[in-house]
């Protein structure tokens, strides 16, 4: 594994946080490019969120599935670093329904959980909601290298 | 990204240039044909490990696999409802990629698509998917 960037990178744009929410530090370029996410803690669990702007949207003014993708592959990321000591790791499988579309405003939140973890490999999921209604879930396989 | 030139490729043309998402971090260029899509990896598309961030390359999957979908419906909409993608190897800054999707079936309200992304003979992402066709589009 290169050696993988442990530098904040600023957000491509301000955007202010939601009440209860703070700018969770970016150290992936493209998540910098489509952020700032936020990040709040509940209950020992650190959940996410972004809200869609012209950025994250089709021609139609919809959430693009690429932006959900990506929020999707960086709040699984997280949640796996924090159950492993930021172990070095890579996204191998990700399985993505898109259930309703969001909009340009929208705030979408993810409380991701790590469903099994063995010495290579990591099993991630999380729903993505816009107020009580989800909107798109993943499932995904990480690949680990954990830390001797 | 989107204040940097795009030097025209010949024989292609841009996937979606006015809309959001495509604008901010393509181009994404589709073969006048239709037969396969291109793509340079960029600084910006990359995760903190130097390598295609795996969102940008499902991504990128699913603005492939979604304007291959689009060509063959007509001018019916159609929106991604099902999207399964298995990251295969990194892709490096400076790389082009090459991606190609194939319808494998539709129906009155569905279509079932596989797609695939290389560097030259390298497979860097497999992936299927469903698509949702819109009534009376």
């Amino acid at each position: 594994m290169a050696d993988y960037n442990d530098k904040p990178l600023p957000p491509a744009r301000s955007v202010p946080a939601p009440e209860g929410w703070r700018a969770a530090d970016q150290f992936d370029p493209f998540e910098a490019a489509m952020g700032p996410y936020f990040e709040r803690w509940v209950e020992g669990v650190r959940e996410f969120a972004f809200i869609i702007d012209d950025r994250h949207t089709n021609a139609q003014g919809v959430a693009h599935g690429g932006a959900l993708l990506t929020f999707a592959d960086a709040a699984l990321g997280y949640a796996l670093w924090d159950a492993t000591d930021r172990s070095p790791c890579v996204t191998i499988s990700q399985q993505s329904q898109f259930m309703a579309p969001a909009f340009a405003g929208d705030l979408v939140t993810c409380r991701p959980e790590m469903v099994r973890k063995t010495r290579d490999v990591v099993f991630m999921r999380g729903d993505f909601r816009v107020g009580d209604r989800i909107v798109f879930t993943a499932t995904a396989v990480w690949r680990i290298w954990t830390k001797a | 990204m989107t204040t940097e030139a795009r030097p025209a490729l010949a024989g292609y043309s841009e996937v979606f240039p006015e809309a959001g998402f495509n604008a901010f971090v393509g181009p994404v260029w589709r073969a006048d044909d239709g037969s396969h899509y291109v793509f340079d990896v960029r600084d910006v598309h990359l995760n903190g490990g130097g390598t295609l961030h795996g969102g940008m390359a499902m991504a990128l999957a699913d603005i492939v696999m979604g304007r291959t979908v689009r060509d063959a419906l007509d001018g019916a909409r159609a929106l991604t409802i099902s999207l399964s993608c298995d990251i295969v190897t990194p892709a490096k800054a400076g790389e082009r990629i090459a991606g190609r999707a194939t319808i494998t079936k539709r129906t009155r309200t569905i279509v079932f698509i596989a797609g695939e992304l290389r560097v030259e003979d390298r497979v860097v992402l497999t992936a299927t998917g469903i698509w949702k066709i819109l009534g009376d589009g």
